[in-house]
């Protein structure tokens, strides 16, 4: 009915993610510009591609091996072991779009030939390291990524959105993937001389070469156009972590030029990853099998003969390439607790790999830039049966001319069976209109009816048994959707703006921790307001300083000398007004709005041991700080309950900080615009992360650094920061753990930088 | 009244009260005796007497330019509504880097020889005849353009679509072709050949000089502000190309003693839609073997015209006779690029 909150309504909740489902009952959140059947159209067809399975450890590479240990691909599939089978199945890895998931089946199924044929010749040099970077808008062309002769060094490139006919056109032989097109290193040298001008050294027609490659598209509505402007975040981010200046003399970038070769991923339009990321991570996980799997068989073609055995018919060296992974992406909302799609796949991987004498790949993720959006909250409710009251209203303010939707995730952990939850919610919209919780049962959701007949907002709760690599408490979320504040289309209700009203109440008989997040909500174009972020309004807190009118961060930035440690707390001022011991437990402060706990919901996945006792690596995270004075950058997130790496869980901190801004005067970090030899600051932690990328790759090109697959990476750079942060010379001043980790690195610089054209 | 009070009584036959006059002005042959406004009329006289427009030629909605006499381009067409309603697919994916470029589509409303700037000093110190030549250039394009639109008259894509919503005014001429494309192509050809003697035009275009990509941004960013069309853009860009190039030539003439000039004449053609029977498909081009077409799918891409630019029009050979005031000017270009007249260094 009209006007109402509908009864409590079961949804798919197996086959369709509850964003999805939310969309498709609002009828499509790109309804404000672009419409969801266009955006569909241009994916589907191509995803009948994917009855194909990723899995490349083909039989043809397998049976080569002549090692025991060595599974075949029916026993992968069969395994009982972590095998990428289970692991696939047990992230149910799909885009859980309506109308998609029927078609995709499991892709544990063991048919390789998604991958592109490779030659051996092409295949990098052993000893190589590959940085994968995943990102969206990565030229292709720039000469910071050619070798001297002007070919490139990128070993391959994945367009995900480009139109596949475009492989004709610069002779692409190799096979396509499931959708958009895939180039290797031949079909980019191939289009580099295809452009190529005469004139200045290496110089090619851009815009020419870049149409060719299908990243200047202005044919298709989610084309890429990203390097059509001055600025593009992938090209940034791929300069920085693994740019050479083509004209350099130090034999140092020469051998990084030549040792560390890149490849590539180029995300979908914004639209299709959604406005709050919602698919982000089926592509990345593709994303990051193609590059895995890719080099794996470049180096099985290319290495396998050569690669040595001892005495003992033991192999000297791990099998494959040592793989650094940039993901410069972040997400707001997430349970942080490691039972992620990425988090898994990756876990999956590695632990495989580590068990088949594979180099792990080691995958860098920013902080994330929400530190102050207000989109982050923590409340520990006292038992229902204590003297205090079990109760707390939170507002969440929705902003008007809003037009796309908004989530928030409220999580709270369960130790018993019960599927009720031990929080029970209740929104009211700013109109007065209450919730119910009569009849909430997991997998259910109850809408609120707009005035056409379709709901403007929806609660949808489920539980989340832990996985087997979780060996935690049951997880039970809240998933709160409220759709656009201003549409167009004239046919879909608008949700009001102003205050959503969520009135929570512990109802068992013991404390309960409860956490909340805004979604991410980003704009389909960068620029656009289209999409605001809603945020809660807390009164309680502190958002400026009362005399200065600055920003507050997460802590203020005390004078501090000495060994790096945690200040006494009579040192240290907490923003976020929390009491010793500063970890997840002290929730009891006045506000409800906390800035520690905004750090990436991708960033815990934890380092861990193997039942051999093999070192299982986790993500490395990069906050930001800036390179002037070292201050931490208030929009990096902050962490909560840091400890240090060792066994320290994700969420805690970042690993350590690299420069997201040069100076007061200068924000942002100078690298690669979207032209080549053109150079633009961004500012953010995607740009510190790639310093990381670029910081790891050089640890990897040690061969000393090689032989072991055990080598904690993690651990080697967090130690050479505490070793820079720890005698405080360089800055004096001291940063606390949770915003840059155990401390501050900078990217050694590089020769200079190089101007063309912009 | 001064003349009174100073000169007393004055007796115009008594030889005493003359001066010496010249008999012609320090600076004749250089025409530096003018103030350079007065220079720039008497050049763009002697121009713009050499170019003509016949509207309607080859047939209605079309134009034919003529340079002493010689046609040098043709617009053989005019794109019809289905040809334009197709190309506002690119006005609505181009919108999406309108917050990139807004900065350089406010200053190009008014200003594209600033830009032009910025590839080699033209000051009016140093480069003062080649900025005198060039602002010509400019502004006889944009006579040639107006008669041009005048008689291929389009609507503009904000008559098509208010969803189109330009970031700019939308003038209130003809959308087809671009004067911004003619403009800065006939300004980008003629930097070019003054700029490197030695090369053609051809070679330019084939390696996408500096000139030609700033005059191709300048031209795309009126398709981002929601002004112009694909189709727009690359006729103005062979009429440009095409004025550029023939008023080069007639300087370079001016440098041979038969005074005889090498002329293109280019042909640009716009292949219309059939919707009969309510299926869309490309009409068939009068002149398959013309380079410089442009369908209603297309989008004014580098490549269209690099790969035009291969099958370049051949020279015709035209006797333009004396023209002493582009002869002046063009040594006076030359000797500012450090260049003998014939391209030698000096």
């Amino acid at each position: 009915m009209t006007g109402t909150w509908g009864s409590w309504t079961a949804w798919s909740s197996d086959e369709v993610d509850p964003y999805a489902d939310f969309d498709d009952a609002i009828g499509g959140e790109s309804t404000m510009s672009r419409n969801s059947a266009a955006r569909e159209a241009q994916l589907a067809p191509e995803l009948a591609g994917l009855i194909k399975s990723f899995l490349d450890l083909t039989e043809e590479l397998v049976e080569s091996a002549p090692f025991k240990h060595m599974l075949t691909a029916d026993q992968m599939a069969d395994s009982e072991d972590s095998s990428f089978a289970e692991f696939l199945e047990r992230t149910r890895l799909r885009p859980k779009i309506p109308g998609w998931a029927g078609r995709l089946p499991r892709h544990g199924q063991g048919q390789p030939d998604w991958l592109p044929e490779v030659a051996p010749e092409d295949a990098p040099p052993e000893g190589s390291v590959i940085v994968g970077v995943i990102d969206r808008g990565v030229a292709l062309h720039h000469r910071g990524q050619r070798f001297e002769d002007g070919s490139t060094r990128i070993v391959g490139a994945w367009q995900q959105i480009v139109d596949q006919s475009l492989a004709d056109d610069i002779g692409n032989k190799t096979q396509k993937p499931p959708f958009g097109l895939a180039y290797l290193k031949p079909d980019i040298d191939r289009a580099l001389d295809a452009a190529g001008l005469d004139g200045p050294d290496l110089a090619i027609d851009v815009e020419a070469f870049n149409r060719d490659l299908g990243q200047a598209d202005f044919v298709n509505l989610y084309g890429h156009r990203e390097l059509s402007r001055a600025a593009a975040h992938g090209s940034h981010v791929l300069d920085a972590a693994t740019g050479v200046f083509p004209g350099t003399t130090s034999d140092i970038d020469k051998a990084f030029r030549e040792q560390v070769r890149p490849m590539v991923v180029n995300l979908p339009d914004r639209e299709i990853i959604g406005l709050s990321s919602r698919n982000l991570s089926y592509f990345v996980i593709l994303g990051m099998l193609w590059m895995i799997f890719t080099a794996d068989r470049y180096w099985f073609k290319a290495h396998l003969a050569e690669h040595s055995e001892d005495k003992h018919g033991r192999v000297r060296r791990p099998f494959g390439y040592p793989m650094v992974i940039n993901l410069s992406f972040a997400k707001q909302a997430g349970a942080r607790s490691g039972d992620d799609d990425i988090s898994q796949v990756l876990e999956g991987v590695n632990r495989f790999r580590m068990q088949n004498n594979f180099y792990p790949v080691f995958v860098t993720l920013p902080a994330g830039n929400d530190n102050l959006d207000r989109g982050n909250g923590i409340v520990r409710f006292p038992s229902a049966t204590s003297q205090w009251k079990p109760l707390r209203n939170v507002e969440w303010r929705i902003v008007p001319e809003d037009q796309s939707s908004n989530y928030l995730e409220i999580w709270f952990e369960s130790d018993d069976a019960e599927d009720a939850p031990e929080i029970e919610l209740f929104l009211t919209d700013p109109k007065g209109r209450r919730s119910v919780v009569e009849g909430l049962r997991p997998g259910h959701y109850t809408g609120l009816r707009g005035e056409t007949d379709r709901d403007i907002a929806r609660i949808y709760y489920e539980v989340k048994e832990p996985s087997r690599t979780r060996r935690g408490p049951r997880l039970k979320r809240y998933l709160v959707c409220v759709g656009p504040t201003r549409l167009h289309d004239g046919e879909t209700s608008e949700a009001p703006s102003g205050i959503w009203r969520l009135t929570l109440r512990n109802v068992a008989a013991r404390q309960v921790l409860c956490s909340f997040n805004v979604q991410t909500d980003q704009s389909d174009q960068p620029g656009s307001r289209r999409s605001r972020l809603s945020f809660l309004d807390d009164p309680d807190y502190q958002r400026v300083h009362p005399e200065t009118g600055r920003p507050l961060d997460s802590y203020n930035y005390p004078e501090h000398r000495g060994p790096f440690r945690y200040p006494k707390a009579s040192k240290r001022k907490d923003f976020d007004q929390r009491l010793p011991p500063y970890r997840i437990s002290s929730a009891e402060t006045p506000a409800v709005v906390r800035r520690h706990g905004t750090l990436n919901a991708m960033a815990h996945l934890r380092s861990s041991s193997m039942d051999d006792g093999s070192y299982l690596p986790g993500v490395t995270i990069a906050g930001g700080y800036r390179l002037s004075d070292g201050k931490p950058a208030p929009y990096s997130s902050t962490g909560l309950g840091y400890r240090r790496y060792s066994g320290g869980i994700g969420i805690g901190a970042p690993t350590v900080a690299y420069p997201s801004d040069d100076g007061y005067a200068h924000r942002g970090r100078l690298a690669a615009g979207a032209n080549d030899g053109s150079v633009r600051a961004m500012q953010g932690t995607s740009f510190a992360v790639a310093q990381l990328s670029r910081k790891l790759a050089a640890i990897l090109m040690n061969p000393a650094n090689q032989v072991d697959p055990d080598f904690p990476l993690r651990k080697a750079v967090g130690e050479e920061a505490e070793a820079q942060e720890s005698p405080s010379e360089r800055y004096g001043r001291f940063a606390d753990p949770e915003k840059v980790g155990s401390g501050r690195l900078d990217m050694a610089p590089r020769t200079r930088v190089a101007r063309r054209e912009s | 009244m001064s003349h009174d009070g100073i000169t007393g009584y004055w007796d115009p036959s008594d030889s005493a009260t003359y001066l010496s006059p010249q008999t012609s002005p320090d600076g004749y042959d250089t025409l530096s005796y003018l103030t350079p406004a007065r220079r720039m009329a008497l050049l763009y006289s002697e121009l713009a007497s050499q170019l003509d427009v016949q509207m309607g030629i080859p047939k209605d909605g079309a134009a034919l330019v003529t340079l002493a006499g010689h046609p040098i381009c043709t617009i053989a067409g005019k794109p019809d509504l289905p040809f334009l309603a197709r190309q506002l697919e690119y006005l609505r994916n181009y919108a999406d880097l309108r917050l990139d470029r807004l900065s350089e589509i406010n200053q190009q409303i008014y200003d594209l020889l600033s830009f032009m700037g910025a590839l080699g000093r033209l000051d009016s110190g140093q480069k003062a005849k080649t900025l005198e030549f060039l602002t010509i250039v400019q502004k006889l394009t944009f006579d040639v353009e107006m008669r041009v639109k005048h008689a291929c008259w389009c609507p503009r894509p904000i008559d098509l679509s208010d969803y189109v919503m330009p970031m700019i005014q939308t003038p209130d001429h003809s959308s087809f072709p671009s004067g911004h494309a003619s403009e800065s192509f006939a300004l980008a050809t003629a930097l070019d050949i003054i700029q490197r003697p030695e090369s053609t035009l051809k070679d330019g275009l084939a390696n996408w000089r500096l000139p030609f990509r700033l005059a191709h941004r300048i031209a795309v960013n009126r398709t981002v502000a929601g002004v112009h069309f694909p189709v727009d853009s690359a006729a103005g860009s062979v009429l440009g190309i095409a004025i550029g190039a023939g008023l080069c030539a007639l300087g370079k003439a001016t440098l041979t003693e038969s005074n005889k000039a090498l002329l293109k004449s280019f042909v640009f053609e716009p292949l219309l839609i059939s919707t009969q029977d309510g299926k869309a498909g490309e009409e068939a081009s009068e002149a398959e073997d013309n380079p410089f077409q442009f369908g209603a799918t297309e989008d004014f891409e580098t490549g269209w015209l690099r790969n035009a630019s291969e099958q370049m029009p051949e020279d015709t050979e035209i006797d333009m006779g004396a023209m002493p005031i582009l002869g002046t000017y063009w040594q006076m270009i030359a000797g500012e690029w450090h260049r003998s007249a014939s391209g030698d260094e000096v």
